[in-house]
């Protein structure tokens, strides 16, 4: 691996995606290379429908491409198996969604913990209680979703997506859901965090505000990629 | 880890209803086939251990016309104990009081096997009787004493016969022929039926020749009896499996098993319907744990150990309480039929625990190998894996496990056969219905 591909923590090489439906094969991505390096923040923006989210879903090794390379800190995820895609996204990845994902039956500190239990650690109580206090619900943490606020949900969300103190953070839509001053404190929120775990942070949105914020932009236009501010393989090549 | 975070789960997921409907319906299912099988096998080890004494002799010859004497006298003479009854129904009268009652007519030689259990008075010691009631003497079951308001000593009316009611009956051998019918029982000798007038031709009326002896000489009577039965006599012994005791029991344990199949085809339909939208319920949580990094084998480690927690905990909650309303019922029948019953064998524990499983498995195993399928991609894709909420293959394994468990209660495949469609046509009438009203209700809009 060479010095350079050691500074990209994603390197993605000819991406593309395709489906099969009633009227024939269906290009959803066509072609994408992009690198991004360790500790950036990227916004990946676009219209609806035009493939950013099947992106992100590519990147976090949530779904397979159809072809091309996806490189996460140095692993090949496109050569992964399901099971070897989950244990990466246990060891490196953080999640943020637009509808919160948070399991309706755990109370808030039990959904900050969930990853670290499903990772086997069982030191995870501590840190999740930090990551509560940071986020601003030490006082919630054992109230139930179905108990919190729009914005507490995404908050305690958050707090979840940082407990394994991750490489990269995937953000889908992260403030689509709230009100603009919750979306504004949840905004701050996850740009603070970023900046104290230097973690490298991939937020899909169509908020062009919040897209400003990050360092880099990249537009996906019908599925293709048609404007990047991201240091691309050709550049790199 | 993954066990308490699966406790966790389980815990929350309990309170939460699904899990507890699931739970109920197996229970429901274990212990009505603990309760039903259990009282059968108990009533049939009963049998089984007083054997002989249950007939009150050791073959029994049979009829509902009058059996020719001749066979009691050539009997006598292959050195066989002999004896007669006759059986009707008719009313007791004592003043004004009346109790429609059934009236057994027994020989002097009554009973051959068994003892006849007898009380002097309501409030006596039950003593046992060698022979039955002398002519114009009537032997009352307690339950008569009372509707009839009378006591010891008391004249009733059987016919146009007077009787002195001079014991009371407390066990007899040959009693539970009468299980499942009246427990109000008269005793009087086979020498005053002439007298009662009550039997008449076209009145429903049985006769029994009781033999006892030895097994060769019961052999060698009935190859000289053979050749002379008629159609309408029927020659038995507790242990055949013709015999109506043996037949009456395994037609009640049949019976009683398909009715309490209802129940548990009810119970069936609720693990099926609950188990299918306790697993959807899951889809999101376990889309949100693979991607969390939660591995597929851990998921399915976590799911298989909640089935475990509700088949174990339903099958237990369903033992206990089907143990205690089987003891409850075989009390009854104890009391009922004057004997105590043995303890069951392993068998009904087995047959109501394998019901218990089979319902959680067959019922739930496709929705929950759907759950462990759901694709982390349904974070971002939520309608992903939706598709797999109407399974055909879920109907046809729970169809399948209707039938399997139908023809396990009634050992019949035709009975079997008759159920399942009359049960799939049903389905197809409702369903029917239902579009119709549909259709009718939209054009009424």
């Amino acid at each position: 691996m060479s010095a350079l591909s050691q500074l990209n923590i994603i390197q993605v090489n000819g991406l593309s995606k395709v489906v099969s439906t009633f009227e024939g094969e269906l290009p959803i991505l066509s072609d994408i290379s992009f690198n991004v390096k360790h500790g950036e923040s990227v916004a990946i923006v676009g219209t609806s429908g035009s493939g950013k989210s099947t992106l992100l879903s590519l990147l976090a090794g949530l779904d397979t491409a159809s072809s091309g390379e996806v490189f996460l800190d140095g692993e090949p995820l496109h050569n992964l198996d399901e099971e070897e895609r989950a244990a990466l996204r246990a060891a490196k990845i953080g999640f943020v969604f637009q509808s919160f994902m948070l399991v309706q039956s755990l109370t808030a500190l039990e959904n900050v913990m969930l990853p670290a239990e499903l990772a086997g650690k069982s030191d995870a109580k501590e840190q999740a209680i930090a990551l509560l206090e940071k986020v601003g619900l030490s006082h919630r943490i054992d109230h139930y979703p179905s108990q919190l606020s729009g914005g507490e949900q995404q908050r305690v969300a958050i707090a979840r997506a940082f407990i394994g103190t991750p490489k990269i953070l995937f953000a889908d839509e992260p403030s689509a859901n709230l009100d603009s001053k919750n979306g504004k404190m949840i905004e701050s929120l996850l740009f603070d965090l970023k900046t104290q775990h230097g973690t490298t942070l991939i937020l899909v949105t169509h908020d062009e505000g919040l897209a400003q914020k990050c360092e880099h932009i990249i537009q996906i236009e019908a599925g293709l990629l048609v404007k990047s501010q991201v240091e691309d393989v050709a550049n790199v090549g | 880890m993954w066990v308490k975070l699966a406790l966790k789960l389980f815990s929350r997921e309990f309170r939460r209803g699904e899990l507890t409907v699931i739970s109920a319906a197996i229970a429901l299912a274990v212990l009505t086939v603990l309760t039903l099988s259990m009282v059968t096998e108990r009533i049939g080890q009963s049998i089984a251990q007083k054997s002989s004494a249950f007939i009150a002799a050791d073959r029994v010859l049979a009829s509902d016309h009058v059996i020719d004497a001749a066979f009691i006298v050539q009997a006598q003479s292959q050195n066989l104990k002999t004896a007669q009854m006759v059986y009707f129904d008719t009313m007791l009268f004592a003043d004004d009081e009346m109790q429609f009652s059934s009236v057994k007519a027994a020989s002097n030689a009554y009973p051959l096997k068994g003892q006849l259990k007898v009380k002097d008075t309501l409030t006596g010691e039950t003593k046992v009787a060698n022979n039955g009631p002398a002519p114009g003497n009537v032997w009352l079951s307690e339950s008569v004493f009372y509707s009839l308001n009378i006591d010891i000593g008391a004249q009733v009316e059987l016919g146009a016969a007077l009787f002195n009611v001079s014991k009371v009956i407390v066990e007899e051998p040959d009693a539970p022929f009468n299980v499942f019918s009246s427990s109000r029982r008269v005793l009087i000798n086979i020498y005053d039926v002439e007298k009662t007038e009550v039997v008449q031709p076209g009145s429903r009326v049985y006769y029994r020749q009781l033999y006892a002896g030895s097994e060769a000489d019961i052999n060698s009577f009935y190859e000289w009896l053979k050749p002379q039965m008629k159609e309408n006599q029927q020659w038995y012994g507790v242990k055949d499996r013709q015999s109506p005791i043996s037949n009456s029991l395994n037609r009640a344990e049949s019976f009683l098993l398909l009715a309490g199949l209802l129940g548990i085809i009810l119970a069936a339909v609720a693990i099926a319907v609950s188990a299918k939208r306790y697993c959807e319920r899951q889809y999101d949580p376990v889309a949100m744990m693979k991607t969390l990094g939660g591995s597929r084998s851990m998921i399915r480690k976590i799911y298989m150990l909640h089935l475990l927690l509700v088949c174990a905990m339903a099958v237990s909650i369903g033992l206990l309480i089907g143990y205690g309303l089987q003891e409850i019922a075989t009390s009854y029948l104890s009391k009922s039929m004057g004997t105590e019953l043995p303890l069951g064998g392993f068998k009904p524990w087995l047959v109501a625990i394998s019901t218990g499983v089979i319902c959680a498995v067959m019922f739930s195993i496709k929705p929950l190998f759907d759950l462990f399928d759901i694709p982390p991609l349904r974070v971002l894709r939520r309608n992903l894996g939706d598709k797999l909420a109407v399974s055909r293959v879920h109907l046809g394994m729970s169809a399948l496990t209707v039938f399997l468990l139908m023809w396990l209660f009634s050992n019949n495949i035709k009975i079997t056969l008759i159920l399942f469609i009359t049960t799939l046509t049903l389905i197809g009438v409702l369903f029917l219905y239902r579009s119709l009203f549909l259709v009718v209700a939209e054009n009424w809009v």
